[in-house]
């Protein structure tokens, strides 16, 4: 933390939600510090895709608040403008979520066409330096089905950054990869916000990529947020924390 | 997004496959031609309409001309029948109407026999000399009957 | 024990209510959206390559066989009254009023409004629309009012098709093979056919058929629930519905138009 960060940062406030008889955020509050990587650690079904779904307005809490740069509340905002407001924010879902029946180029060109009078050239232009960034090379015309799991992860990250968005969400970015590739993508994860100076929330399970890359750690259980830094929570003695690195299979060393 | 022209080709003979089948029915088969009123209406009165149902058709010569429009009774208590002709056509005064079947058991239609006159009928004439539908069944009790033989009752 | 029939029976009542309403909001928003219809020729052009053309060859061969059987069925039934000469019209009529409409409409669910389902529900568990949300694109506009545009547009022009194919499947076997004279086929066909009693009915039908299933597969597809059970529901459950309302709603506009 060697400078302050004028990066937007996101606050919740006391969210409550409830999923059908199961209650998935009893009081939940916690922070985002802005242009940082923050890792939300949870067991599945602890609401982490809930919770980026909540910042990305895909979902409403039954209440509670989530202030963005102490500024603007999202949880009220009308549809309409909460879908201005998302494009200023890229997600990138568990799976890649790119359009099966569009090559990976037009699926990466997509935002640049229904949101900007770009030319086409200027278009191809965006999405290959996209593509260079994120390391991906030749797989223009390949549909998403015919690419790798790594590749897809490049793919999906070049689509939610060709907007260049202030917040990024990447939802299990390392779900059903192998360790080698996990260091891949997290490293371009690294990369992209030590060149973009972004705020990233990336939820996952992963303790030991989590170590490396986070500078800021929220464990979701029991319907709370505990936070920190992680090397604080991982040393912490708090038994729900305990509980969890020690339920992951992950020793301490 | 990107473009095909193969497909969009193929999806330009599709339509236009699909449009020409649409124009066959409705053309050829359907004598949308012949739609809607504006032609020369003219008016028909009969005993009996028999089984004539408008739109029936209306020919001269066995070439269809028009249909009717229209069925009611008038204040005589007779069948007042309105039909659609094409207006082109010029037909004499005295042309008569007499109301047929298509085979034994067809459709029924009108089958207009233009006469000699040198006047020729405008919209909203009446067609004086008419000839009644037939009906099968009382044809049969006449026929029954004529050859002395106890109609069945 | 007497309560679980009956609770049963008003969950199933009040989902269908609910069901039925929500289907009803979703169907206008597909219409408000289509306003934006005119930026989408590229993605319209598109569906209807595989609505349209790909449900080409089954419509053309299944209402040429149609007709072959109407022709040998219906030759075989007046032929005992004499009346072999009416086949074109006994053929035209039951084609153009009922059979082409229904029929093709129920090949078409069964082909393409299956496949729209089941495309639509694995994107949605497949978060690919949510990810559409995510760049600002609403997924009524890019995904939904294409497809639905593309089947009202082809269910007319296959219906036709279907109709004319009947025709002359009916016209080999009558004349061809059963010897009929083709000139009185066509002639009874031609005078037994009025537009507006037959084709304008026919036409309405496969217009509002295409609408049915359009709407129902696309509104199933959308609600899906996101695995892949809910895929296979949403298809089942598109062919299911989308068959049953062709058939209920091919009596009221019969009924309705009186004739």
């Amino acid at each position: 933390m060697d400078e302050p960060k004028s990066r937007i940062h996101l606050e919740l406030h006391n969210l409550r939600f409830k999923w059908g008889a199961r209650t998935i955020f009893e009081d939940l509050s916690c922070a985002f510090p802005g242009g940082e990587i923050s890792v939300v650690l949870g067991a599945s079904g602890a609401g982490k895709s809930t919770l980026l779904r909540m910042i990305a307005c895909l979902t409403k809490p039954d209440s509670g608040e989530i202030w963005l740069d102490g500024e603007t509340e999202l949880t009220c905002m009308p549809e309409r403008q909460a879908k201005h407001f998302r494009r200023s924010i890229g997600m990138m879902f568990q799976g890649g979520a790119l359009l099966d029946a569009l090559p990976v180029f037009d699926n990466v060109a997509l935002p640049l066409r229904e949101h900007t009078n770009q030319s086409e050239s200027q278009i191809a232009r965006e999405v290959q330096a996209v593509f260079e960034s994120v390391g991906l090379h030749e797989v223009d015309r390949l549909l998403p089905g015919e690419l790798s799991g790594g590749m897809i992860r490049r793919a999906a990250l070049a689509r939610a950054l060709i907007l260049k968005p202030e917040i990024l969400l990447c939802d299990e970015p390392f779900a059903g990869l192998d360790p080698s590739t996990i260091r891949l993508v997290e490293s371009m994860l690294v990369e992209a916000n030590r060149r973009l100076r972004i705020t990233m929330i990336i939820t996952s399970h992963n303790i030991p990529s989590t170590l490396r890359m986070a500078a800021w750690t929220i464990l979701l259980t029991e319907g709370v947020a505990l936070s920190g830094p992680p090397e604080e929570l991982y040393k912490s003695s708090d038994s729900r924390l305990t509980r969890f690195f020690a339920e992951d299979g992950v020793g301490r060393t | 997004m990107s473009e095909s022209p193969i497909r969009d080709f193929l999806v330009g003979v599709f339509v236009l496959m699909g449009l020409a089948a649409i124009a066959y029915m409705s053309v050829a088969l359907g004598g949308a031609s012949y739609r809607g009123p504006g032609g020369l209406q003219l008016i028909v009165t009969f005993d009996q309409v028999g089984g004539l149902k408008p739109r029936s058709r209306v020919v001269v010569g066995g070439v269809k001309v028009g249909q009717i429009s229209e069925i009611s009774l008038d204040e005589n208590l007779r069948a007042r029948v309105v039909i659609d002709v094409d207006e082109r056509l010029e037909l004499p005064t005295d042309t008569s109407a007499a109301i047929l079947t298509s085979g034994v058991l067809g459709n029924q239609y009108i089958e207009l026999e233009p006469g000699g006159e040198e006047a020729i009928l405008k919209s909203g004439d009446e067609i004086e000399f008419t000839q009644s539908a037939l009906i099968l069944e009382q044809m049969i009790s006449r026929l029954v009957q004529n050859l002395g033989v106890d109609s069945p009752e | 024990m007497n309560a679980v029939p009956v609770q049963r029976l008003g969950r199933f009542i009040v989902r269908t209510v609910l069901n039925l309403g929500r289907f009803s909001v979703f169907s206008l928003q597909v219409v408000r959206i289509s306003r934006y219809l005119p930026r989408r020729t590229r993605r319209l052009m598109d569906e209807l390559y595989h609505i349209g053309w790909l449900s080409l060859p089954i419509v053309c061969v299944s209402g040429l066989f149609v007709g072959m059987m109407l022709g040998l069925q219906g030759y075989n039934t007046l032929i005992r009254f004499g009346a072999a000469d009416s086949l074109g019209a006994v053929v035209g009529l039951s084609l153009i009023r009922e059979l082409g409409p229904v029929l093709t409409a129920l090949l078409v669910t069964g082909r393409a409004g299956s496949a729209i389902a089941a495309e639509i529900s694995s994107m949605v568990a497949t978060q690919q629309l949510d990810g559409l949300r995510m760049m600002s694109i609403d997924p009524l506009d890019l995904v939904i009012a294409p497809k639905s545009l593309a089947m009202i547009i082809s269910m007319p022009l296959l219906s036709a098709l279907f109709i004319v194919l009947g025709l002359l499947g009916s016209y080999i076997v009558g004349v061809i093979f059963l010897g009929l004279d083709g000139g009185s086929y066509i002639a009874s066909l031609e005078s037994a056919i009025v537009f507006q009693n037959d084709v304008l009915v026919s036409l309405i039908k496969a217009l509002v058929f295409g609408v049915l299933v359009a709407l129902i597969a696309t509104y199933r597809g959308y609600t899906a629930e996101p695995h892949s059970a809910g895929v296979s529901r949403a298809t089942t459950s598109t062919v299911v519905t989308a068959s049953v309302a062709t058939l209920i709603v091919d009596y009221i506009i019969t009924a309705l138009w009186g004739v």
